[in-house]
């Protein structure tokens, strides 16, 4: 990329601000779906707010589209660099700006990684409760783009829920400072609205966080099924009898014997087909009584063992086994495709059965494991992205899965968010009319459409409300960006 | 403000069915209630062609909590549209739409063996869309959390009769922006919410309630804390005054043995449990419609946790009755003193980066919020970049103003 506005860049933000470098842009364009991939003209690095701002009042006027970056471990293409586009990384923002441990709120920057905070505020025994799997990597700027979950969100909930202030820079530079945490909103919801707006509103820089404290007892149990179907209906029983652990996760054999054969093995058997991970947290009472209510419905569904972790080291390396399930997975093929779809939780032996199904029909190998109390599954199907044919079956399988997803009442996504992966399917899922709202609304945020563009709502249902709403004179910038 | 008894188009017309007032500063206006959704559509559509303003409600009982609107040509209460849609308590969701009161919808809700926020005062008179349109938590807030975190996906009616839905009837799901989050709280400025879905709760098996008399606001927030550092399932935790006497009220409820268990932790705070089951739902009930929030005028303060002492000291002599849930920072009360009287307090509050929303049917509802870079939000004179933003979305949403203008902050 040439002109004036570039020299400005790179004076604004120093040589290792902004990576020009054609050799050092490749970690820059994909994020986790690396069948997605589109090189950067420029990445950008700022420190601050104030050089975030600084950055998009001059993109704003050169009208630059800018994709958003935190960690690029997305699995949605979500930080895929656009044409003629620069990806603003918030790499180096990872600061813990402070931590109040009276009102349990933490301030960071939005490139923290998520389990830096957890370590920061470990002393105090408070603890950030989102956790995605990724939380090794992943920035929590990245969570709040995308309203990320994780295990523990079954009980705490997703992202949205731990969200109590933002500064945000929007398109033209402007700084919006939400970061007092309010008892309710004055006026419409911007914090809630902004989160899982997969950077398309604007770059959040700081984030004002809930900090939890860490439960007096936590019990990590593992059942062991004979089938995955049992498995499932032991799920859909444990929230029938309205039992609340903080985790109910579910392994199936593929995984089991990916993790076991791996770094993270975590002695899960692996002659099971499945195993059934929850943790349950409160006083010793509550712990107590929650773990009997579900060996209760383990058993009766046909467990044929249950333990409980004896020690904090076992406890540990049974989430190990399950956070580190996707990269165990490299074993079986050296890509993975991982759908991330949600189903009433009474309907899970259902659609388990029918992924399995529909992997079977098409000579896939599929490996499941999800967020079974939410029902929110993750049916990863492995692949070699070098057999054309073979990505070709995994994608229909992946459409085919959604489709029936919504015929279950399921919808699209319960945490990787629609990006560009699933941005088709939406209009499977929505009316034009609903899309049309979401367009309407995005364009209050970024009237030109140059924030992550081209993403999460398909362009038809946006360049028609655009023409309804707009005559084309008024269209300042429209052909920027087709 | 202009009233347009004459000029109703006959779409909405036909549907008048008595009067109300949009504010009870202003005139009575016709009441139009649609009996179902295409009614509805019809109605909105009838409105944005003959550019009509309306003020959408529900039971119109809380329309004093917003300000007069400029101008406004009808009332359109979704009261008719009381179905409930969907209801799964295996998978511990509800849908239903906007104008179900909320009475029917814990009935339902408990039926299937589950409780279902918001636990507001008056649940007869109150409906959901109401309820949503506010963006008002119950006093299970201490446990719940707010309303908004539980509203699982909605179907709104924009201003030109446009039907679109957002989020779905999962308890999770991340599938598009979660516009719901923007209805919710935002006093029909931007669209008449149809239905809505919720995410339900586990009933309690058993409940108790705990009450402590203390002597003064200083006692009530020590014991208060004490409390909430007992355990963090509290399903309500307040302080009430009520004619200067002041007591901590705290309400345990779930699974028998883990709330003896509570009990036992609480009691050298709070005592012996002053109600158990079915005394203690009775009690909750009369707690819940004693709010401040049901007198004409109420005043309401939130905070950070850390503030709550001194903004309690700031307002102090101004109370009548109170409420104060210490976990949440919020100060809710009712008052002798004027508007302007009140309004006075403004810098003090201000230091503490505290909002101050009052309700007072006179003198028209005034929030201000002192917090750093929009104490202006309110003002529309010199609107910050969140006002900004909030009037882009209005724009958006409801370019001709059908839902009548100047009753939210900054004259949104
Ligand atoms: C092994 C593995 C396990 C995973 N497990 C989980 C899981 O359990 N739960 C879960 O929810 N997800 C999971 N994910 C997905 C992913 O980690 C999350 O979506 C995460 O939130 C992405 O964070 P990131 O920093 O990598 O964001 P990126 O991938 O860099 O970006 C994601 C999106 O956010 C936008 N964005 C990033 N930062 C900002 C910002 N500051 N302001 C505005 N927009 C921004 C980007 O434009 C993009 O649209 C997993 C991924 C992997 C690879």
């Amino acid at each position: 990329m040439q002109g004036a506005w570039i020299a400005e860049l790179r004076e604004l933000l120093g040589p290792r601000g902004i990576v020009e470098d054609p050799t050092k842009l490749f970690p820059y364009e994909a994020d986790g779906i690396v069948l997605l991939r589109r090189r950067p003209e420029i990445v950008l690095l700022p420190r601050t707010t104030e050089e975030v701002s600084r950055v998009l009042r001059i993109l704003h006027r050169e009208r630059v589209p800018v994709v958003a970056r935190g960690a690029g471990t997305g699995l949605s293409g979500g930080a895929t660099p656009v044409d003629g586009g620069v990806v603003l990384s918030l790499a180096r923002m990872r600061d813990v700006l402070a931590i109040d441990t009276v009102d349990r709120v933490a301030r960071v920057q939005a490139g923290l990684v998520n389990v830096d905070l957890s370590l920061a505020c470990a002393k105090h025994s408070l603890f950030y409760a989102p956790d995605p799997s990724s939380q090794q990597a992943c920035t929590l700027g990245g969570n709040v783009a995308e309203n990320s979950g994780g295990p523990h969100c079954f009980r705490y909930g997703n992202t949205t829920q731990h969200v109590l202030g933002l500064v945000i820079v929007l398109e033209d530079g402007t700084v919006l400072d939400l970061s007092e945490p309010r008892v309710d909103p004055l006026g419409f919801d911007l914090i809630g609205l902004f989160v899982g707006s997969e950077g398309m509103f604007g770059v959040a820089t700081e984030l004002v966080l809930k900090l939890m404290p860490k439960p007096e007892t936590t019990e990590t149990l593992l059942a062991i099924f004979e089938s995955l179907d049992a498995a499932c209906d032991a799920v859909s029983d444990l929230i029938r009898a309205r039992h609340e652990p903080s985790a109910i996760e579910i392994l199936d054999k593929l995984t089991i014997e990916a993790v076991e054969a791996s770094v993270y093995a975590a002695g899960y058997p692996r002659t099971a087909e499945a195993v059934l991970l929850c943790d349950v947290e409160g006083t010793r009472v509550e712990v107590a009584n929650t773990v009997a209510g579900i060996l209760e419905v383990a058993r009766a569904r046909g467990a044929i063992e249950t333990r409980t972790a004896k020690s904090e080291l076992e406890r540990k390396q049974l989430w190990a086994g399950r956070k580190g399930a996707f990269g165990a997975m490299g074993r079986i093929a050296p890509d993975l495709y991982v759908a991330d779809v949600c189903v009433p939780r009474t309907r899970l032996r259902e659609l388990v059965g029918h992924t399995t199904r529909i992997a079977r029909e098409r000579n896939l190998k599929l490996a499941t494991v999800f967020h079974a109390g939410d029902g929110n599954l993750h049916p990863n199907i492995a692949y070699d992205r070098r057999d054309p044919e073979e990505v070709k079956r995994v994608l229909e399988a992946g459409d085919e899965i959604m489709r029936l997803c919504i015929e279950y009442g399921g919808s699209l996504s319960g945490e990787h968010g629609i990006g560009l992966e699933k941005m088709k399917a939406m209009e499977w899922l929505f009316t034009r009319d609903d899309l049309a709202t979401m367009c309407r609304v995005r364009e209050a945020w970024d009237p030109d459409r140059r924030m992550n563009p081209g993403k999460l709502i398909p362009m038809r249902a946006c360049l028609e409300t655009k023409q309804a709403l707009v005559r084309p004179e008024e269209r300042p910038h429209a052909e920027a960006h087709r | 403000m202009s009233s347009a008894l004459a000029r109703l188009p006959h779409e909405l017309d036909a549907r008048v069915a008595g009067v109300a007032r949009p504010h009870p500063s202003a005139p009575e206006l016709p009441l139009v209630i649609p009996r179902n959704v295409d009614e509805l559509v019809e109605c909105l559509r009838a409105a944005t062609r003959e550019k009509l303003a309306l003020v959408p409600c529900g039971l119109a009982t809380k329309l004093a909590w917003t300000r007069a609107p400029e101008r406004a040509d009808c009332l359109l209460s979704t009261r008719a549209l009381d179905a409930i849609v969907a209801h799964e308590p295996d998978d511990g969701t509800l849908v239903a739409q906007s104008g179900i009161a909320l009475a029917t919808l814990r009935a339902r809700a408990r039926a299937g063996g589950h409780w279902c926020t918001p636990d507001l005062p008056r649940p007869e008179t109150s409906t959901l869309g109401g309820a949503l349109a506010l963006g008002r938590s119950g006093a299970d807030r201490t446990r719940h959390a707010p309303l908004r975190n539980h509203v699982l996906g909605m179907t709104v009616a924009l201003a030109d009769g446009t039907l679109a839905k957002s989020g779905g009837r999962l308890v999770k799901n991340v599938t598009g922006y979660d516009l719901q989050r923007l209805y919710t709280g935002s006093h029909g400025t931007l669209a008449v919410i149809v239905d809505a879905a919720l995410r339900l709760f586990p009933a309690p098996e058993s409940e108790a309630w705990l009450v402590r008399d203390v002597a003064d606001a200083t006692e009530a927030l020590r014991v208060a804390r004490a409390a909430s550092e007992l355990t963090t399932r509290w399903l309500t935790l307040s302080i009430e005054r009520r004619r200067e006497r002041w007591s901590v009220l705290g309400r345990l409820a779930g699974k028998a043995p883990v709330v003896e268990h509570e009990l036992a932790l609480a009691r050298p705070v709070l005592g012996a449990p002053a109600a158990r089951d079915a005394d203690a739902a009775k009690l909750a009930d009369e707690v819940r419609d004693a709010s401040p929030s049901t007198a004409a005028n109420f005043a309401r303060i939130g905070c950070r946790p850390s503030r709550l002492a001194e903004a309690l000291g700031i307002v102090g002599e101004s109370l009548v009755d109170a409420r104060i849930e210490p976990t949440i920072a919020s100060i809710e009360f009712t008052t002798s003193r004027s508007t302007a009287q009140l309004a006075a307090l403004r810098p003090a509050l201000a230091k503490l980066a505290a909002s101050l929303h009052l309700v007072s049917p006179e003198a028209g509802v005034e929030t201000f919020d002192a917090l750093g870079g929009s104490s202006s939000v309110a003002r529309a004179d010199a609107p910050s970049a969140e006002l900004a933003l909030m009037r882009r979305l209005k724009a958006q949403l409801d370019p001709h103003g059908v839902f009548a203008c100047g009753r939210f902050v900054g004259g949104l």
